[in-house]
Parts: C-alpha cells; structure tokens; sequence
C-alpha cells in the first residue's frame, strides 16, 4: 500500500526522468564514438597505439639483432649506410642496423614512460593528497618539500642523482619520478582541498565513514580522470627527459639502444649522414605529440559531470 | 531544564549544547546553550531563520562541526544515554549512519557524483549492517522501492546526476532510513526542491518514519513544512531556543513574540487579504555581538529595559509549553 502510493507520486518524475534522456550505449562505445569524431585525438591514439605495439612485438618486427655490427653494414671508406633497401633506414657508425635499434630503442622509452611515470603519479597523489586531507603540520611540512624539490632545476640534479649512482635502467626510471612527482602533487592538492569541503564528504563521515575511508572511497574517484590525464602527458615528458639522459651519456648505456644514445652517437656524422639522427628524432616527435594528444582529449572527455558521457 | 528530560521514555536528550566558531571579526556562537529531547518515533521541527544556528546545532549533535573553526564548548548530547560529545572516534562512526543518520539540504551535492548510486546505497549497509553484496543490494533495492523509485533494480547503477532533483533526494532518504536508524536529523530536506515535489517528499518522509518509528528532528525556515510534519516545534533565534510547545499551540497560542512575528510573515489564503504582509523589523543579530538581554529585543515591539539588560530563561508558560520572554503576551491575533 505504502509502496503504491510512493509510487503514484514518483511517476510525475518518473515522466521527467525519461524526457531528460539516458544516452544510448554504455560508457565504453560512447568514450570509443566520441574518440573517432576528433580527428586529432585519434591521430594521437594510434600513434600511441603503433609505439606500444612496436615496443612490445619489437623482437618481431625487426629484420636483424640491433647489436650486430655488420661487415656490410659499412661503406668502403667505413662510414655508415644511407637507407637503401638492405637497411631500410640506414645504418650507424658501427655498422648496426638503424630501424632495428629504433624499434628496440621504444621498448626503452615505453618502460621508462609508463613506470618512471606511474612511480611518480603514486608518490604525487599520495604526497597531495595527504597533505589536503591531513591539513596543519602535516600540509606546511610535505607541500613545502615539494616546493625545495620543485626549485631544483631538473637535469643538473638528475647528473648529479646518477653520478653517485650508476646509470642503469632502474636508476633513470627512480630520478625521473623523483623528479617529476611534484607537480602531480601540487595539482592533486588542491583538488583534495576544495573536494573535501564539498557536501557530500560531510554527507560520508555522518553514514559513518573514517577519515582514510573517505579520501580512499568517496575523494580519490574524483581524482581518476586527473591521474590518467596527468599520467598520459607525463609519458610524453618522460621520454623526452630519457632521451635527454642518454643524449648527454648518463641514460641508457650503450650498446642497449635508446632514442636518445641514438641521437647522441648521431653527433659526429649529422652533416654527413643526417639520418642517423633524423630518424629518432622522428620517433621522439611522434611519440611526444601522440601522448599529448591524447592526454588533451582525455582531459576534455574523462569528466563526467561535464561531458556527460557516463 | 526542558519539560521531559528525565523521562524514562527519551532517546536524544540535549543539554545546555554551546557551540562557536572562531572567525576573523571574533568568536560566533552560532549555538548558545540549546536544550531539547526528542523521543522514540517523534517528529521535532526546529525552525528559525538563516543563521539562526539551526544546521549547526543539527551538526553538533553528531560531531561533524568542521574543526577548526568550529568547536563543541559545553553541553551534552544524550543518545540513549550516551553522551555523543565525549565518546571516542571509532564509537561515533558506528553510531553515524546507523542509529542516527542525516538527510541534507541539496541532494545534488550530498550525493557524490562520480559514484553509482548502488556503491553510495550499499557502503553504510556494508558499514554497519555487516552485509554481504548480494544482501546490501537487494537491501538498496527494497529501500528505493520504499521511497517510490521506479524500477530499482535497474536505476541502482546509474549516477546521481541522471536522477531529477525529487529523485535524488528520495535516494538520499533512502540511504538515510537504510539502516533502519533510530534518530534522522534531516537539515532542510525540501528547500532545494519546487513546491509540488517538496509536497511529494515529505509525504515519503512521513509515512516511512511512521512505519518505522524513527524519530526525526526536521530543521526548517519553513513554517508550512513543520505544520504538516511535527508535533513538537522549537523556535530558536540567535543561537538559542526561544519558544518549544505542541505544534498546535505554536500556530494558535504562540507566546514568544518571534513567533508571534514569524507567524505574521506567512501569507495565509484561509483569512482576508491585508494590504500588507507584515513582517519583523530589523534583522538577525550580528553572533559576533548578540545584543545584551533578550537578543530579540532591538526588534520586539514589546521590549522595555528589563528585556535589554537580563536574559529572559526558557520558563513554562503552560503545559508542555515553554518561551524565553520575560513577560506573558497574550496571543496578540497572532492566531
């Protein structure tokens, strides 16, 4: 009885609701429709989807061993090849097949991208986050850290990290997170701080929710889009920094290929044979514009509220 | 000292609550010694106007007054004759949600937007009920059922912005009564609605309080919501309870004369047409300074010095009838 008079009052809304519209679809298909209608968004993707693929099957896709010196792979005079149809893209100064090192050289990129990111985004969100939630003491003492770490100017301490160090794989992927967890930190701050005055925090800790229960369970989803967008753009940075690293000797050492020891070893020939530092190049650009296409577009469609996709 | 406060029968006993926030221009004390019971399967309403210190006494009765600035000064709050003020943490947070649960104003911004209802629906269940999934869920279901939400089953995985505002709040009831509380503090549950959805709700309100027996403290500006919901008001003005009396006394023999006011301010379509509405003059008093005496006194047309100087106490004026004015004003055609 009860329940058929509630539901004689609710059809009015019912009604409402219904004109209102649900979208078609689950959120997925209109994330995926949504992506083949921007154009430069989907540019971005499948560049990002090609890195990843060849980094992953990059032993399969090579034609030779990226480390083989070859006798042929020189000319006479002993200068690297020009592309011709041997070495697709040429060869470097020891003989060593360029595409084959290029596909190698993303699996480079690609792990430094996605762990050397993911440890800073974990280290970021849990820095900022704490610190809003925290408040007081605990706020002055972890944003005022990320301030110092902030002011270092980048590349000259991470010189300075791996001098004391050695430069391995491991060591570049800890200094780039180190390096870059701040600014995550400092976004997700902010985010913490206006997202715990919101109502329905209050609304969590009167059902009975604990303090750690409601920045886990009710803040951090908000957080979701912002750490994916974050992640997808830092990736792009990532690799630039890697290639950096190893463009000035302390990164990826040698005879392990990366796009940036690549470019390095390319110095001395590039009036002479330019591609051997054209093509890497390349890979970097690419790369670096597909991630940042695809964080923009992520950043303007993983909003729920805004974009109203969910 | 309120009427019933030793009565065997009390469920919430709130004693002498004082409640102030530190600002920039001073300390507010936005509750300044509130007291009140509430028994087994009552309805109180507490109304009064914006800043009254209405919400934040609801606030304090739970402990969820942001702190700092906020701070509980003095006072007590009995739940079953527990004091809810000097209990631990973690025996708070088993309280929250389960015996005592709140209803909030805009069912926009209590609800969390990026969650589905369901999540919401089920974590105080899964909290306090020690639920499993499959039961919390069929739980949730069964509560939005209650509250008159069609197809339930189906409309428990959407998120809060594909509800109508009526919707929402309806959810937001129903998470409040799904642990079946003793006690719902609801903080102006219809004010964010328009008026014929506003009716809607309170209808769901009152019959499922009623089925359950859970008593309700419904805070208000709205004079017509407390009519038709509560058989006890109280009047509170600058942080205190002026008036408390049957909700019928209220409305025909009210003795404070800030109710006599409040009530004079309501358009009535059951009498003749004034020229003009008539209204309180002045407006609400500063909390950082509460005029001395009888804080209603700059605008009571009836103050003399005795109400400028002494604080009127909350004193009998009847059965079950209680005012804090120093004198006995007749009903004054208030009725």
């Amino acid at each position: 009885m009860q329940q058929q008079v509630a539901n004689t009052f609710a059809l009015e809304e019912m009604a409402r609701d219904e004109l209102l519209g649900e979208p078609e679809g689950s959120v997925w298909q209109r994330v995926l429709a949504s992506l083949v209608r921007d154009k430069a968004a989907l540019f971005g993707a499948l560049i990002v989807l090609a890195f990843v693929l060849v980094a992953i099957f990059a032993p399969l896709l090579a034609p030779f061993n990226p480390d083989t010196e070859f006798t042929n792979g020189l000319s006479v005079t002993g200068a690297p090849l020009a592309p011709n149809h041997h070495f697709v893209l040429g060869t470097d100064d020891l003989g060593r097949d360029l595409l084959s090192r290029l596909l190698y050289g993303a699996r480079v990129s690609l792990i430094v991208g996605l762990l050397a990111n993911g440890l800073a985004m974990i280290i970021g969100v849990t820095v900022g986050a704490t610190a809003a939630y925290a408040g007081g003491w605990v706020a002055t003492v972890l944003m005022r850290l990320t301030d110092i770490m902030m002011a270092f100017p980048v590349l000259l301490f991470a010189i300075a990290l791996i001098a004391i160090t050695s430069p391995s794989l491991t060591n570049i992927i800890i200094v780039i997170a180190i390096l870059y967890w701040t600014t995550t930190a400092r976004i997700i701050y902010g985010m913490v701080l206006s997202l715990k005055e919101r109502e329905f925090v209050e609304a969590a800790h009167a059902i009975g929710a604990s303090g750690f229960r409601t920045l886990f369970f009710y803040i951090l989803p908000h957080l979701t889009s912002v750490i994916i967008v974050y992640t997808t753009l830092g990736v792009a940075t990532t690799v630039l920094v890697e290639a950096a690293l190893s463009f000035v000797g302390i990164g990826v050492q040698p005879p392990t290929p990366s796009w940036g020891n690549m470019i390095n070893e390319a110095q001395s020939y590039y009036r002479a044979d330019p591609w051997m530092m054209l093509f890497p190049g390349i890979a970097i650009v690419l790369t670096v514009l597909g991630f940042n296409l695809l964080g923009d577009w992520l950043r303007d469609t993983l909003d729920p509220v805004h974009s109203q996709l969910g | 000292m309120t009427l019933s406060a030793r009565d065997q029968s009390t469920l919430l006993d709130v004693q002498d609550l004082r409640t102030v926030f530190s600002s920039p221009r001073g300390q507010v004390t936005a509750v300044n010694g509130v007291s009140f019971v509430i028994r087994p399967g009552e309805t109180v309403g507490l109304v009064g106007e914006s800043g009254s210190g209405k919400s934040v006494t609801a606030l304090s009765l739970m402990r969820l007054i942001p702190s700092p600035p906020g701070r509980i000064e003095a006072g007590k709050v009995l739940f079953r004759g527990r004091d809810l003020l000097t209990l631990s943490d973690r025996d708070l947070r088993r309280i929250r949600g389960k015996d005592i649960s709140m209803i909030f104003q805009d069912p926009l911004t209590s609800l969390n937007p990026m969650l589905r209802i369901e999540r919401q629906m089920t974590e105080a269940l899964a909290l306090h009920m020690k639920l499993g999934k499959r039961a919390a869920r069929d739980r949730a279901i069964e509560m939005l059922e209650l509250v008159g939400i069609p197809s339930a089953a189906k409309r428990l995985s959407d998120y809060p912005h594909q509800f109508s505002g009526g919707m929402r709040q309806r959810v937001v009831i129903a998470i409040a009564l799904s642990c079946d509380p003793s006690l719902v503090l609801a903080d102006e549950p219809t004010t964010a609605l328009d008026v014929t959805i506003q009716a809607q709700i309170l209808d769901v309100m009152r019959s499922l309080t009623a089925e359950f027996n859970t008593s309700v403290l419904l805070i208000t500006h709205d004079l017509g919501v407390v009519a038709g919901m509560c058989e006890r008001i109280l009047v509170m003005y600058a942080g205190s309870i002026v008036e408390e009396a049957p909700r019928r006394e209220i409305f025909y023999a009210p003795r404070h004369p800030y109710t006599m006011g409040l009530l004079k301010s309501v358009p009535r379509l059951d009498r003749p047409r004034a020229d003009r509405l008539q209204q309180i003059e002045g407006s609400p008093p500063d909390l950082t300074r509460v005029p001395s005496g009888c804080p209603f006194h700059p605008r009571c047309p009836h103050a003399t010095d005795l109400c400028r100087n002494v604080v009127p106490p909350l004193r009998p004026v009847g059965s079950n009838h209680l005012s804090a004015c120093h004198y006995d004003l007749s009903i004054e055609g208030a009725a």
